[in-house]
């Protein structure tokens, strides 16, 4: 195998995928996960996935046939895990389109080793968080009077209703999401076609690749294409949550009735999102031999990410309590105290634990740059941001205005199956995506290799001469393709 | 033919049959369908086929499925009769009123119930029966939900056997009639409190026609010891009648007088009368409670005195004694009895009491009462007279007079020697359940084993109907022609709504059964009653008056009494230190009371007034006794008393007596029903018959385990904690406090009222009228009678104690307790009834993102059910958390008898649908037809009632018209002690709230 290179010639900073991986040795890596003949590893991952799955439709249809009592809400606890769940699964679906949309318009090039399978993640989050609004109503056979549809009731639904924005919102962020991660994955579909060994497979990616042959038209539109829809996600990522968030600024309760909502929403999903990530694609790049293309450096960048998001939640809370005492709110300011020393105590310092203190690691180089820490710590952030949406919604309304009607949330098996179910629709659609899409997108890694660059030149030790000069390049023979 | 019998078919048409008949059609069933279809195919393909020939054919066809469907399907044979002649006055779809009575013990209420298609649906109060003047009671109201009880004994049981009427009948004559023959030797007659002068007279008659059978009365709710300590001082079958009507000094001695004792209804109202604050010149009666028990009536008192059971006397010694003194009280016959009365020992906080109630009674000479409980013993009662005859009461607050007819019965310690001696043979019991509720040192239920006979009747096979060998049910008051007198003489009509659904007697019937041996109808024993009574004619027209007004006008016979108080020093104990260790009181429960309503899912799930427990009674102790004994709520204790011993839950209530043990009485039934079935614990056993309402020496320990009791709210206070200030909810002043600053409300704003705006111009309100609600807290004792209004009025489920315990619990008006003051042990509290507030700017209106719940142009917050998909968004943004879930389909498989209450006019509501308060707008829509064709746009003031309003005994809850300046509710509304919560969110509701006023005596203060 060829020599390390220590910084890509062409750009003169450390190079993204490492081992000056050739383009042929790249899509054998990619392809590699897809075209292996034993997949018993994976039946096993996806046979726990799918029965998670089946508890969750377990779970669904025994909630759809009794009533929504089974769960553990009361008056006055109205929303309980399913809310919980649904915010959770979405703010966990905002790192694929952000790193895949908002990286892109900023010329993050090191996203591309990431984007794929970030992407997909979303995705997947996202169709676990419209399992939970659905479910949550009382008369599921009725949700679709949530939707603008034309009746002889000549009704509207209410349009100032925060949960009529997020059924628009959520449901544009999933179209675009799924448009923009398909329209990424033309190219490398076109590639497994290429690769094809069995008439299905030639088939499958025949038809999804969209007859792609990589002509200079083909590449114009394509990047054009997705340039708009780059443009077309950069908002939504910021709006989806904003609206979200809405669901709990707009009402008028102690702790739920808050302006910083958006952002820390926004901010937190960010965070959850990364989190989400590293948990996926630090097993994920060891399972399939892809620690050349998501290199730690990758790992680090992202960990960046977490612990500015993971500040900017820090400051958030901070500043609900500031804002609670300063306002001299007295609903307001107990809302808060509550949440710190109430009956959920434990769930906020559950949450300011993993939100908040254990990020602040990341600040040490050795932990940024330990893969097995970063997983541990994303899994606390998932931990934590799960509690956040816990705390935010289930305090707040288990003691607001009048003491009278106080209570206290206590789940049930229901609850926990439910929420257990929803992980196994996400894994097993991650099994599913591991095996028949490219985990990492080809075209785009390949595009941002040295030889990708019209530049670069072998023989004059990587670059066009003239063109860097000065440039140092500790390893001038690099093996071409 | 046979064949077809043999093995039958499901089958719709004649073309499945001969399509699918290859298996089991026989052939004759073949042909007969072949041959229909070719005859009906040849007549139809013909052109100007006959109508008659169609009909033959289609009859045939018709004819031919009945023979197939024989013996498999049988359609429910359902009579349907036409309204060929229709009943007077009957509008199918319209409710008719009757005005009959209601009973509890002594307590005796006019109502009126309203009949839907024949089904009574809605018990309301009487406005002109003087003992309701409108409100039903609590119990009253939730009578509809018992008479409809699933579980209510529906057929006559020989043993174990099920029987016919005619079988039971003709037991019940064979077994007595020999009884009958020899003069009543050997008969036991049980009965509970007779009220009825049919039946009194019934009694008397028994005790003439059968000198030898015995009349024994088992009812808790038997005062016997008022009745005793009345006829200490005034004679024989004396009673003493205290009215609050122009009251100004009112002391309760150990009894909830105001909600669950007695006349409470009529003392609720007058005592609510005389607090109005917002009239020219208030003079505010001041009430004064001194007792264990921390109930309704103390939650109401200006002062309590917390003191034990056995300390109530010493302290009425102490007062009678101070008044004696008093110059210018004429101690009268009296005069002799300081002596009697001894030294009371009294700490300082006692004396100082005393003396200042007395010299408040005195200087209300003509205006103070003393009321006691019936727990209270006889020399109490007594002693309690002698001070209302000192500050002049007699005549003014109190009536005497004698209760002429009343029958007295002996007691259940003589039954059970005549059951235990043998001389007892034949028992008939009628609506009694002396099994259960006799003193548990008795030990009834096993003498009762050895009667040769017992009949029992009433309404469920209870204890006693399980230990008798003829068990027949006994009629309700809603299926039974009657009769009743209050202890004050007003008499009234009891008139069914139904025939007895299930062929049952009424108590008057069975008596006369028993009396003659004969069948004999309920309203021609009432009739012959009243005949007798006026003189051997009975006007037809004052009949119908009477059963229209739901009031006989001749008064009751009776004397007048003079109390004397001569020889009561005699009657009066030595005074005795107070007693060492546990006093046990044993209380009736303010919902089952003494077990009669244990299977009334309405009044289980009730909370209570104080302590919010629903379906478990619990031992009942002070914060300071619970730290002695190292309890915690919920831990199970061991109660020893009498010859029993109990483990139940212990509850922290706080304001109970120290080293005291409440325990309510009424709950730990078996075998009675579903709903009273695993419902708290049998305190019973330990009761006694010399002493049946307190234990005292009882011992009290720890128990094993703990019991998850279920609360509608846990123990609130208005202060949320971490030290934040008192919420400003209940608002509340002393009447000096409020003489000088009547605008103290606003003082309380969390915002200046000046700085809340809105940044949204507000949609108009276009209606006529504007709806608008005001609660009255300084008249609410927080009875509950309006959440049981409310049940009955709007279909109200009961969702059972798991679910109470989860917080689901469906009451449309709740009462929010909460208490006041830093002692956990010397609380006040304060109780507020919340229903929708019917927000102007609703928040649950905004969130909806179907638009199910929105705003009507009169102001109403109206729910669509259809529309409502059930996000519980809205009950997540409504600050005052009124609006209820229908978590599980609730009105499910809902027994077909129990579906008979339901008021048709209001959806019952399927699952997954919140449901809130309407401000009962079928009512609202009622009224407003009404008014339209009497050509009116304008529903007059006064006209439309909420059921909560309508059964409110204080009157403190008035509704009406907000643009109406003259209505009542606007005037309220100018009231200085109007206020709204939460005015702060600026949510606007339409339901006000009107400060509570106390009347502190400035000597106490």
């Amino acid at each position: 195998m060829a020599q390390r290179l220590e910084m890509d010639p062409v750009s003169g900073r450390a190079p993204l995928v490492l081992g000056a991986t050739s383009f042929d040795e790249l899509t054998k890596a990619v392809a590699a996960p897809m075209e292996r003949t034993d997949w018993r590893k994976w039946w096993v991952a996806f046979g726990v996935s799918v029965s998670l799955l089946g508890l969750l439709l377990v779970s669904v249809s025994w909630l759809v046939w009794e009533g929504i009592g089974i769960w553990g809400l009361n008056n006055p606890v109205g929303w309980g895990w399913a809310i919980v769940n649904f915010v959770f699964w979405v703010g966990i679906g905002h790192a694929g389109t952000l790193i895949s949309a908002i990286l892109f318009l900023f010329r993050q090039s090191w996203r591309t080793s990431i984007n794929r399978s970030a992407e997909a993640m979303t995705i997947f989050a996202v169709m676990c968080a419209l399992i939970f609004p659905g479910i949550h109503v009382g008369r599921i056979w009725m949700a679709y009077y949530l939707f603008p549809i034309p009746n002889q009731m000549s009704m509207w639904p209410n349009f100032r209703s925060p949960l009529l924005w997020d059924v628009f919102a959520v449901s544009t962020y999933f179209t675009v999401s799924l448009l923009f991660w398909f329209v990424g994955l033309i190219p490398d579909l076109a590639t497994m076609r290429d690769r094809a060994t069995t008439k299905a497979r030639k088939i499958g990616y025949g038809i999804f690749s969209l007859g792609w042959r990589g002509s200079h038209r083909h590449w114009q539109h394509y990047e054009i294409a997705y340039l708009i829809l780059a443009g077309l996600a950069t908002p939504l990522v910021l709006s989806v949550h904003t609206i979200v968030s809405f669901d709990f600024a707009v009402s008028q309760l102690p702790g739920w009735h808050t302006t910083i909502f958006p952002p820390y929403f926004v901010a937190g999903a960010i965070f959850s999102g990364f989190g989400m990530v590293l948990t996926l694609l630090i097993p994920a790049r060891v399972i399939f031999d892809l620690e050349h293309i998501i290199t730690v450096k990758h790992l680090e960048n992202m960990a960046k990410i977490i612990l500015l998001t993971g500040s900017l939640v820090g400051y958030s809370y901070a500043m609900e309590f500031f804002i609670a005492w300063y306002s001299g709110n007295p609903n307001e300011s107990f809302a808060f105290v509550n949440r710190m020393f109430g009956p959920y105590a434990w769930a906020y310092w559950i949450m300011v634990s993993c939100n908040v203190i254990t990020p602040q690691l990341i600040w040490f180089r050795r932990v940024r740059q330990s893969p097995l820490i970063l997983f541990i710590l994303s899994i606390f952030v998932n931990i934590g941001m799960w509690f956040e949406r816990f705390v935010i919604t289930v305090t707040s309304l288990a003691n607001d205005f009048l003491p009278s009607s106080w209570g206290y949330f206590r789940p049930t098996i229901w609850d926990l199956t439910t929420f257990l179910g929803s992980f196994g629709l996400f894994f097993t659609m991650f099994c599913l995506f591991v095996r028949f899409l490219p985990l990492v997108a080809l075209a785009e890694v390949k595009s941002v290799q040295p030889e990708a660059d019209p530049h670069y030149d072998p023989e004059a030790g990587g670059v066009a001469r003239g063109d860097l000069e000065g440039a140092t390049l500790a390893a001038p023979e690099v093996t071409h393709a | 033919m046979s064949d077809t019998m043999k093995h039958p078919r499901h089958w719709r048409s004649l073309d499945e049959l001969s399509t699918a008949s290859l298996d089991a059609a026989t052939a004759a069933g073949s042909e007969m369908a072949a041959a229909q279809t070719l005859d009906g195919a040849a007549e139809l393909t013909v052109d100007g086929v006959s109508r008659r020939q169609f009909i033959a054919l289609m009859g045939a066809s018709t004819a031919l499925a009945g023979v197939g469907l024989e013996g498999c399907v049988r359609k429910p044979v359902e009579h349907i009769l036409p309204f060929a002649h229709r009943p007077e006055n009957m509008v199918p779809g319209r409710p008719i009123y009757y005005a009959s009575t209601w009973q509890l013990g002594t307590s005796v209420a006019g109502v009126v119930v309203e009949s839907q298609d024949g089904r009574p649906t809605k018990v309301e109060g009487n406005p002109e029966h003087p003992a309701s003047r409108g409100p039903a009671s609590t119990f009253a109201q939730a009578s509809v939900f018992g008479f409809y009880d699933p579980e209510r004994s529906r057929t006559p049981m020989r043993g174990d056997a099920p029987a016919t009427w005619d079988q039971a009948w003709a037991t019940f004559d064979e077994a007595l009639a020999p009884v009958r023959a020899a003069g009543g030797e050997g008969l036991a007659l049980v009965v509970d409190t007779v009220m009825s002068p049919t039946h009194r007279a019934q009694l008397a008659e028994l005790s003439r026609t059968m000198p030898k059978a015995r009349i024994f009365v088992s009812d808790r709710l038997w005062p016997a010891e008022a009745f005793a300590g009345a006829a200490m001082v005034g004679g024989p079958k004396a009673l003493a009648v205290p009215s609050l009507a122009g009251a100004k000094v009112i002391v309760a001695l150990d009894g909830d007088v105001l909600v669950s004792e007695g006349d409470a209804l009529r003392h609720a109202r007058d005592f609510a009368a005389g607090r109005a604050v917002d009239v020219p010149k208030p003079d505010m009666n001041r009430l004064y409670a001194i007792g264990p028990v921390f109930d309704a009536t103390a939650a109401m008192a200006d002062h309590r005195l917390r003191v034990r059971a056995s300390e109530v006397g010493t302290v009425l010694r102490a007062l009678v004694a101070t008044l004696l003194d008093t110059p210018g009280v004429d101690a009268g016959s009296a005069g002799g009895l300081k002596a009697a009365l001894g030294t009371p020992a009294l700490d300082d906080k006692q004396a100082a009491f005393v003396k200042a109630l007395a010299r408040d009674m005195v200087a209300r000479k003509g205006q103070a009462v003393v009321l006691t409980g019936h727990r209270q013993p006889a020399w109490v009662h007594a002693l309690a007279h002698l001070a209302n005859t000192l500050v002049g009461a007699d005549g003014k607050t109190v009536t005497w007079r004698r209760d002429a007819d009343r029958v007295e019965g002996q007691t259940l310690a003589e039954l059970k020697a005549g059951l235990d001696d043998g001389s007892i043979k034949s028992v008939v019991v009628i609506g009694a359940n002396p099994a259960y509720d006799a003193p548990g040192e008795l030990k009834l239920a096993a003498s009762l084993a050895k009667a040769g006979f017992i009949a029992h009747a009433g309404l469920y096979r209870d204890e006693t109907g399980a230990l008798a060998h003829l068990h027949m049910p006994l009629s309700h008051y809603l299926e039974a022609w009657g009769d009743l007198s209050t202890l004050a003489g007003e008499q009234s009509v009891v008139q069914p709504l139904i025939a007895p659904l299930y062929g049952s007697p009424s108590p008057i019937e069975l008596t006369a059964r028993l009396l003659t041996g004969q069948p004999a109808k309920g309203l021609d024993l009432v009739r012959a009653t009243w005949t007798r009574a006026s003189g051997g004619g009975l006007d037809e027209r004052a009949w119908r008056r009477w059963l229209h007004s739901g009031l006989i006008d001749a008064p009751a016979p009776g004397g007048s009494v003079t109390p004397s108080y001569a020889q009561l020093g005699a009657n009066i104990p030595a005074p005795a230190a107070a007693p060492a260790g546990y006093e046990v009181v044993f209380t009736l429960d303010s919902r089952v009371l003494d077990g009669r309503f244990a299977n009334n899912g309405w009044l289980q799930e009730l909370p209570d007034t104080i302590t919010k427990l629903t379906w478990d009674n619990a031992a009942l102790v002070s914060a300071k006794t619970a730290g002695e004994l190292g309890v915690v709520p919920g831990q199970m204790v061991k109660v020893g008393a009498g010859s029993g011993s109990v483990e139940l839950p212990v509850w922290v209530a706080p304001g109970v007596a120290e080293r005291t043990v409440v325990l309510p009485l009424g709950f730990g039934r078996k075998n009675l029903g579903s709903v009273a079935e695993g419902a708290g614990f049998d305190v019973y056993p330990l009761t006694t018959h010399g002493s049946p309402w307190l234990a005292a020496g009882a011992s009290v320990a720890a128990g094993v385990g703990s019991y998850e009791l279920a609360t509608t709210q846990t123990h609130d206070r208005l202060e949320p904690g971490f030290d934040f200030p008192a919420r400003p909810l209940v608002r509340e002043a002393t009447i000096s406090h409020y003489e000088e600053e009547p605008r103290f409300v606003e003082a309380a704003e969390l915002m200046p009222p000046d700085d809340i705006r809105s940044p949204f111009q507000q949609p108009a309100l276009t209606g006529a009228q504007q709806w608008g609600m005001t609660i009255d807290l300084n008249a609410c004792t927080g009875c509950n009678a309006c959440t049981m209004a409310c049940n009955a009025e709007n279909n109200i489920v009961v969702v059972g104690k798991a679910r109470v315990l989860k917080g689901r619990e469906m009451h449309w008006i709740r009462i929010d307790r909460y208490y006041v003051g830093d002692d956990p042990d010397e609380p006040q509290a304060v109780v507020q009834p919340v229903n929708c507030q019917q927000c102007e700017t609703a928040p649950c209106e905004t969130v909806c993102p179907v638009a199910a719940t929105t705003h009507s142009p009169e102001g109403l917050n109206d729910m669509a059910y259809n529309r409502c998909v059930g996000t519980r968004y809205c009950s997540n943004n409504c600050p005052f958390k009124v609006r209820r879930f229908n978590f599980f389909n609730y009105n499910l498989d809902i027994d077909a008898v129990a579906q008979m209450q339901k008021n048709p006019d209001v959806t019952l509501r399927f699952r997954g649908v919140m449901e809130k308060c309407t401000y009962c707008t079928q009512r609202i829509s009622e009224a407003r037809i009404a008014a339209k064709v009497a050509g009116s746009d304008v529903i007059a003031d006064g006209v439309i009632q909420t059921a909560c309003q309508q059964t409110c005994p204080t009157n403190a809850i008035v509704f009406g018209d907000l643009r109406d300046p003259q209505s009542r509710v606007s005037q309220l509304k100018a009231s200085p002690r109007n206020y709204v919560l939460l005015r702060e969110l600026n949510v606007q509701p339409r339901t006000s709230y009107l400060a509570r006023i106390r009347n502190p005596n400035p000597e106490l203060v």
